[in-house]
């Protein structure tokens, strides 16, 4: 018996004119792993939530078909019955967590299935050994990095050993090490009969792990999209080696703990800079202190107009502006076009850069729809155009191509390197290896408190990359 | 304090305890105790405080003008429409108890949540009312979240370039916008909190308790209290310790509920200082 059987299914969200899927047939056997592919808001992640049982349960709406799920009829089975045999990795680490503390958070399904109470510790700990965090149990989940955060929600979902796995973009945030685990777990798992569907944009990650892809697009099944192909990286010619930005003994904290130590490096103008390192190694605090919204222990940033240290995030801008990790957060506004254009109207800077922006990035069809309502790869856009509507002198991108497609993300590093020709520095804090090999011309390596300088990335590697 | 079940005995009876009471020493004394225990948490937001005694003010300030009764007057006055401005001094003692009262509500409420374990506290509701754990986990998660939602949010003007307000009425105009992202957010959490619970499958079956570890020293002192002031609540309740407000106020300060009083707040005191040295 098929783990997976979908045959004309449809749904649409409620108060939505157009279907979100339709007409989706889906078979996947005990021991496959599918791979769905396809465009932000493609309709990738509402068919995993229908699969899981979530959706019309938590979201309304209409659903109709014939679908079932390790033997249940998903017309007829709840959410929580659903889940005895399915598990399920939503696409935001941050919105998963039940419990504040990692090794409950882990321990809570199987407690839900009723596992015996002398069983549950010592497979929650299996679990998180098994996806690298067994060095997190007792710590709060609020205080995690998102990649940490990831890989405990992924030992949430493995520790109950379901007969069919749903992850929507598992490895998103994780590093290439714990990537690399995972993908060899899934295949393990798969091995022993558990049914796979992921969602995953990052193609390279998973290419030697599919069984078959599929494309999800227009909430259609069909042929999977072509993979990213990067432009050529910008000949910056008369490059200017002005620095842009100067960091000097910069020494950080998070919750008065030792971060980085002694950060001291020089960001030239029209600089491409990848910012790599392990989860929870303080790629993000480093971004955030550049950007004034942590306060360093020691050391000073600086442009070559002035010393930043003391000013606050806001007196930063439009110098320098960063984009966050999980923008949808710190989406403000009604629409996508406001949100874009906020910070313009705010300071009084022209509207131009802004209207760029959006054409550059393909957001006209999204601009009267609010933010909160939009993919995550789609808000990762509206925030990454709202920062270019400044026109920055560095640009600070964490994580930037989270939830992004591959045509989108050939786009956004088309869009750096027509920048960088103008002048923009930018720093990006990324785990998408093939994204740093397209854009960046030099890697900052964080390992164990301390940022190398690395040496440039050589060309002939980054033409590899295309 | 990990254990839920202290501090909920205690903040419990220090609300039953202000409800019960007529005499005001005794509805001091929770209010006290209430206040001692929130300073002991080790996350607190001076917040919470400032609403306790807003609210405790707002009916201290109104019950004058809407109660006509007491026979000491401080202020004489005619009366206008609904308002008495004729102000006697038993109507500002009803007030401020009934201030109080208000203020123990929240200070306790406060206090339970900063000092409960939210995950043993779910798990708690989890085996005696399964159905009110979605509302125990948002509802023990709701200060924190708020806090950090908030915390996002104004980052997100910041790095956009808006500086913070300077000025009490700036400020508080700059708040009011983040206002409706903040609420979006809280109900995008209780959605996100209860589908990721129904996707780990709670609801569908049996839920296994964790074994716990034994309760701690100031844990177990806090329920002992606890119960002991639920049973004070009960005697109060059913006339102990009478006391008149009206016509004329009895004595402030008569020696039982003044040893009872100074009891509640010595023991919340005593739990208070525990709690800080085993932190």
């Amino acid at each position: 018996m098929s783990a997976i059987a979908l045959a004309g299914v449809g749904y649409r969200y409620p108060g939505a004119g157009a279907a979100t899927l339709s007409g989706i047939d889906l078979v996947v056997d005990p021991g496959r792993i599918v791979v769905l592919e396809g465009p932000s808001g493609g309709g990738k992640t509402t068919l995993l939530r229908i699969l899981a049982g979530l959706a019309p349960a938590f979201h309304g709406g209409e659903a109709w078909g014939a679908a079932s799920v390790a033997g249940l009829d998903l017309r007829t089975a709840t959410p929580s019955a659903i889940a005895q045999r399915v598990g399920f990795l939503f696409q935001e680490p941050e919105a998963q967590g039940v419990m504040t503390e990692v090794l409950r958070d882990v321990a809570f399904g199987l407690q839900c299935r009723g596992w015996e109470a002398g069983r549950i510790g010592p497979a929650a700990r299996t679990a998180l050994a098994a996806v690298g965090c067994a060095h997190l149990v007792g710590r709060r989940l609020d205080a995690l990095s998102s990649g940490e955060r990831q890989r405990v929600a992924l030992a949430a979902v493995l520790a109950p050993e379901p007969d069919v796995l749903l992850l929507d973009e598992p490895t998103a945030q994780l590093d290439d090490d714990a990537a690399c685990e995972l993908v060899g777990q899934l295949r393990r798992l798969a091995d022993r009969g558990l049914a796979i569907v992921l969602s995953e944009h990052r193609r390279d990650r998973i290419e030697h792990l599919a069984d078959e892809v599929l494309g999800v697009t227009g909430g259609r099944i069909g042929a999977p999209p072509a993979p990213a192909v990067y432009p050529a990286a910008p000949t910056i010619r008369g490059h200017d080696p002005a620095p842009a930005l100067i960091l000097d003994g910069l020494d950080l904290a998070r919750q008065g703990a030792p971060v980085l130590d002694r950060v001291t490096a020089t960001l030239a103008a029209g600089a491409s800079v990848a910012l790599v390192g392990p989860n929870g190694s303080g790629k993000s605090t480093l971004l955030r202190a550049i950007a004034g919204l942590e306060a360093p222990v020691g050391g000073t940033v600086a442009t070559p107009r002035r010393d930043l240290t003391a000013l606050t995030a806001d007196r930063r801008v439009p110098e320098v502006r960063l984009v966050p990790q999980d923008p949808g957060r710190t989406l403000l506004e009604a629409t996508a076009e406001a949100e874009i254009r906020a910070g313009a109207a705010l300071l009084g800077r022209p509207e131009e850069p802004g209207s760029r922006a959006i054409a550059d990035l393909g957001l006209e069809p999204l601009l009267g729809r609010h933010p909160r309502d939009l993919a995550v790869g789609e808000r990762e856009r509206v925030a990454i155009a709202a920062a270019l509507a400044l026109e920055p002198a560095v640009l600070l991108l964490d994580e930037p191509t989270r939830g992004m497609d591959a045509a989108h993300r050939t786009t956004l590093a088309r869009i750096i390197g027509e920048r960088r020709v103008r002048g923009l520095a930018t720093i990006t804090a990324t785990h998408d290896r093939a994204f740093v090999r397209a854009t960046a011309d030099a890697l900052w390596a964080i390992g164990g408190r301390r940022l190398v300088v690395g040496d440039p990335i050589p060309a002939a590697i980054r033409e590899a990359a295309r | 304090m990990s254990d839920p079940r202290g501090p909920l005995a205690l903040c419990a009876g220090l609300i039953a305890v202000s409800l019960a009471a007529e005499q005001p020493v005794l509805v001091a004394a929770a209010l006290a105790g209430a206040v001692l225990l929130y300073l002991a948490a080790p996350v607190r937001h001076g917040l919470m405080l400032r609403l306790a005694a807003a609210s405790g003010l707002v009916l201290l300030l109104l019950n004058p003008f809407l109660a006509a009764e007491g026979d000491r007057v401080l202020v004489a006055g005619p009366g206008f429409l609904l308002l008495d401005l004729e102000v006697t001094a038993e109507e500002v003692l009803y007030g401020a108890v009934s201030g109080m009262r208000l203020a123990t509500a929240i200070v306790a409420t406060a206090a339970f949540l900063a000092l409960a374990d939210p995950d043993r506290l779910q798990e708690l509701v989890s085996r005696v009312a399964p159905r009110s754990a979605l509302t125990v986990a948002l509802a023990a998660r709701l200060m924190p979240a708020l806090r950090a939602d908030a915390s996002a949010l104004h980052e997100a003007l910041l790095v956009r370039g808006a500086a913070t307000a300077a000025g009490r009425r700036s400020r508080a105009r700059q708040s009011a916008t983040l206002v409706e992202p903040l609420v979006a957010s809280a109900l995008d959490r209780g959605v996100g909190i209860a589908e990721a619970m129904a996707a780990r499958g709670y609801g569908g079956g049996p839920f296994t308790p964790l074994p716990e570890p034994a309760a701690t020293r100031p844990g177990r002192a806090a329920l002992v209290v606890g119960l002991a002031l639920v049973a004070g609540a009960a005697a109060l309740a059913v006339g102990a310790l009478p006391y008149a407000v009206y016509p004329q106020a009895d004595p402030l300060l008569r020696w039982p509920a003044l040893v009872a009083a100074v009891g509640i707040v010595a023991a919340c005191a005593a739990i208070a200082h525990a709690l800080r040295g085993a932190r």
